[in-house]
């Protein structure tokens, strides 16, 4: 997709071709993984087992 | 006797029937409609000069899929400019007073253009939720920032002209009713305050003209990001 971004790929490398706040795949991807860390955080604490007291003899 | 200011805001009933229909219909009753004469009239004339260049201005910016939303943006804003002009006589009621009235009309169009951008372009759609340049550690922040105000366009497209209608129309309903109030007391203070009256009602009148502006500036801006 041609864009004002266009032709800025080959200055990223590695991790941060995927992920960057320049061109646009690189913000679409930090979007998704945003959101993404946020669904995994709500998930989990939503999942998490919660303790019971433990039941003594009186 | 006591007034309660907030009369003016109720939605009026004759005889059990809602006068509403016809606030919001009273609009397309006073426009002039085109004619099928060679040179329309100087009203029509004007009217089609305003379309022309409403349309122009707001469409300059946005790209050629955008212009089929032109009938729609053109349309609203008659609607709100001539709603909100009428509500300045006195005694007539306001349909954009109402919340749900704005929101009835910001929600739909607002979730209009999120849809067409999801549809049409997802990827630039949702890359809009970060801002270009971002430093690294900032960027879920502005993201969770951006997402939220993107959640928040559409109420504060409602309140924003609900709240100027409303905040306007009671001021000017305090001051006259000072105005009344003091004349037979104070008759220098009541010329002052009448003086205040005049100017507020200048302003009123901008202001209903600039929010019925804004109002559909935003959602051009909102549409041109999408399309």
């Amino acid at each position: 997709m041609g864009g004002h971004d266009a032709g800025m790929e080959h200055q990223f490398t590695g991790v941060s071709r995927f992920f960057n706040s320049q061109t646009y795949l690189g913000r679409r991807n930090c979007v998704l993984a945003t959101y993404a860390g946020v669904a995994a955080i709500f998930l989990f604490f939503k999942l998490k087992p919660k303790k019971q007291p433990a039941v003594t003899d009186k | 006797m006591t007034v309660s200011l907030f009369d003016q805001f109720e939605s009026p009933l004759f005889l059990g029937i809602p006068l509403m229909a016809i606030a919001l219909v009273l609009p397309w009753a006073l426009l002039p409609k085109p004619c099928s004469r060679w040179i329309s009239g100087r009203y029509l004339t004007l009217q089609n000069w305003f379309i022309s260049r409403f349309t122009h201005q707001i469409f300059q910016p946005i790209s050629h899929p955008g212009y089929k939303w032109a009938l729609l943006f053109t349309s609203l804003m008659l609607f709100l400019i001539t709603v909100n002009m009428l509500g300045l006589l006195p005694y007539t009621y306001t349909p954009t007073t109402q919340l749900s009235v704005n929101m009835g009309f910001a929600v739909p169009l607002w979730l209009a253009t999120v849809i067409i951008g999801m549809r049409n372009q997802p990827s630039l759609s949702l890359a809009h939720l970060l801002p270009e340049g971002t430093p690294t550690p900032l960027i879920p922040v502005l993201i969770i920032i951006e997402t939220i105000s993107l959640f928040i366009r559409p109420l504060a497209l409602g309140v924003r002209l609900t709240a100027n209608l409303t905040a306007g129309h009671l001021l000017l309903q305090l001051i006259s009713l000072a105005a009344f109030v003091l004349l037979p007391i104070m008759t220098a203070t009541a010329f002052l305050t009448w003086s205040l009256l005049v100017l507020l009602t200048l302003l009123e009148i901008a202001v209903a003209m600039i929010q019925a502006y804004v109002f559909v500036l935003l959602l051009s801006l909102y549409l041109q990001e999408n399309v």
